[in-house]
């Protein structure tokens, strides 16, 4: 990175602090601050989802994966995980925007009560602290100036919280817009020459046919336990807050639909980019003798021109900011208008507490994941620990609170969200089952048992319904 | 009146398959399809240029209708504005 380089990025980043504090003037009420007044646009929306979803786990922990996954990284991973999302676009997320009036834990009260509702609650907190990004950080940092670790963390983070505090959720939305369009442009604009310096495809094959030749055919890098894993795993989106909040900030339920619908198609094509990416790393080093995700930023910022290379700096670090900042605006609202709620005995705060509290939880968040980020071995590590264990308590209580109209008890969804955490954990640490030398996910285990056992709590305690019919929900 | 808005969500949760909603779909299948053959096949010009291309043009495609989007709405309220003084 040289001078001008560096320079780029500290007036980009001067740049989208501007943006946020353009935005906190406008964001004074609740409505404004956490759902942008229900007006995000189409392609704002696109953005946003984009941005907020391929983070740092998403771009450079893609590239290390496919390092040893090959090209089964794109048929398997890519093609498989957009598949199984399709049903959140077409129909949950018009749902969501229909049905959705608060946050995730706002829902499960609704429709499961206040237990369910405050396990959701610390769950998504949890998750909030986005560990997995933090971490990532560090691997930007290391590959583009050689820097410590912590201290480019320590940078991002605050400029997530600034962004947080500042412009609530339409402040992160366009903010997310511009490290969108940054993050694809740059980083698919480097990759053809990468591509084409390695000799392409029959390159790429002649390169890889002796060290590793199970990474050039299209399921070979992956044992099929572990593909099926994977693909199941990629549901977790489903119950993903930061897609919950876009979906019911939207304009309207079909803008929501076609802004993701749209999405994959993008996040296919940047797919092929960041998968043959990790592959030719692979090629110039068959060993991996450097941490991948570090060799990924030093070799894109040497194939481009200066000052575009600041710009494709910015990018990773914006995709990392802006899941941050998503995260971070998240946590603070499910603090504020569902811990403290119910803590408060179902009294709400007034709207300038309401968003100070948010404001004082997003700094919280970021000093507690700066702490814990770099315990982890492997970024995807800390992302999947998280997602797994969020999605056997989440998952069957919220698709069936948004899909299943009939009968749903506290009973049932306290049930399914206690049975499929512990189930997790038990098959997790104490009993690990091993299929064909894999070892299996315990997400797989815990879904399904924790679907069972919502079906047979359904059968008792109280049905909420009447109730929601009473508020108009 | 409690009909009609019934009417209206259950028009804003239909998928239209032969509209824009079918035509996503079908773009995300396609894409799929040719990139999947250009790997097997080890067709150059479809994974060194058309992947980066597509998303690079679909990008910029999303981020000008945003900025067309706030463009209107500065000038049609610079307008408003005027209007009223």
């Amino acid at each position: 990175m040289q001078m001008i380089d560096n320079f780029v990025v500290v007036l980009c980043f001067i740049g989208i602090i501007l943006v946020g504090y353009y935005f906190s003037q406008t964001s004074q009420d609740m409505d404004s601050f956490y759902k942008a007044n229900r007006a995000l646009p189409w392609s704002l929306v696109v953005g946003t989802l984009m941005a907020s979803w391929y983070g740092g786990a998403g771009v450079v922990g893609t590239v290390g994966y496919a390092t040893t996954m090959g090209f089964a990284a794109f048929f398997l991973w890519s093609i498989g995980a957009h598949a199984v999302r399709f049903p959140l676009a077409l129909w949950i997320a018009p749902r969501i925007s229909v049905k959705a009036k608060g946050t995730i834990p706002d829902l499960l009260r609704e429709h499961y009560g206040k237990f369910a509702a405050v396990l959701g609650a610390v769950v998504i907190v949890v998750s909030c602290l986005s560990i997995g990004e933090v971490a990532a950080v560090g691997y930007v940092g290391e590959g583009a100036w050689h820097a410590n670790k912590f201290v480019v963390a320590a940078i991002v983070v605050v400029i997530s919280i600034g962004i947080t505090c500042l412009g609530g959720l339409m402040g992160v939305a366009v903010t997310d817009m511009i490290f969108f369009f940054l993050m694809v442009t740059c980083v698919s604009a480097a990759f053809p020459g990468l591509f084409f310096s390695v000799g392409g495809l029959d390159g790429i094959k002649e390169a890889l046919a002796q060290p590793a030749p199970e990474m050039i055919s299209a399921i070979g890098g992956i044992p099929i336990p572990q593909a099926v894993m994977l693909i199941v795993l990629c549901i977790n989106l489903y119950k993903d807050p930061s897609f919950y909040q876009r979906f019911a900030a939207a304009n309207s339920p079909k803008t929501g639909k076609r802004a993701m619908l749209l999405c994959f198609s993008i996040w296919l094509s940047f797919d092929v980019v960041t998968t043959m990416t990790g592959t030719i790393i692979r090629v110039l080093d068959p060993e991996l003798a450097v941490q991948p995700e570090v060799q990924y930023i030093a070799l894109i910022a040497g194939e481009l021109p200066m000052i575009i290379r600041g710009f494709f700096i910015v990018g990773i670090l914006g995709a990392i900011i802006s899941t941050l900042d998503s995260y971070y605006l998240i946590g603070g609202e499910i603090v504020a208008n569902d811990i403290i709620y119910m803590i408060r005995g179902g009294r709400k705060l007034d709207d300038k507490t309401s968003i100070f509290v948010t404001r004082v939880f997003a700094v919280v968040f970021g000093i507690i994941g700066l702490a814990s980020a770099f315990q982890f071995d492997r970024v995807y590590d800390a992302f999947l620990f998280l997602a797994s264990l969020s999605m056997t308590l989440l998952f069957v209580p919220m698709i069936a609170a948004l899909m299943y109209d009939g009968r749903k008890t506290d009973v049932g969804g306290v049930a399914s969200m206690i049975v499929g955490g512990a189930a997790w954990i038990f098959f997790q640490y104490a009993c690990p089952i091993e299929i064909s030398g894999v070892t299996l996910d315990p997400v797989l285990i815990g879904l399904p048992l924790s679907f069972i056992a919502f079906l047979i709590g359904n059968r008792f305690g109280k049905d909420l319904s009447a109730e929601r019919r009473l508020k108009g929900i | 009146m409690q009909e009609t808005n019934k009417e209206n969500e259950k028009d804003e949760l239909k998928v239209e398959w032969l509209g824009i909603d079918g035509a996503l779909v079908l773009l995300y299948i396609v894409l799929a399809c040719v990139y999947g053959y250009g790997l097997l096949h080890s067709i150059d010009f479809i994974i060194g240029i058309m992947a980066p291309g597509i998303a690079i043009i679909i990008t910029v495609g999303v981020f000008l209708k945003y900025c067309t989007e706030v463009f209107s709405f500065a000038s049609g309220k610079k307008r408003k504005d005027a209007k009223q003084d």
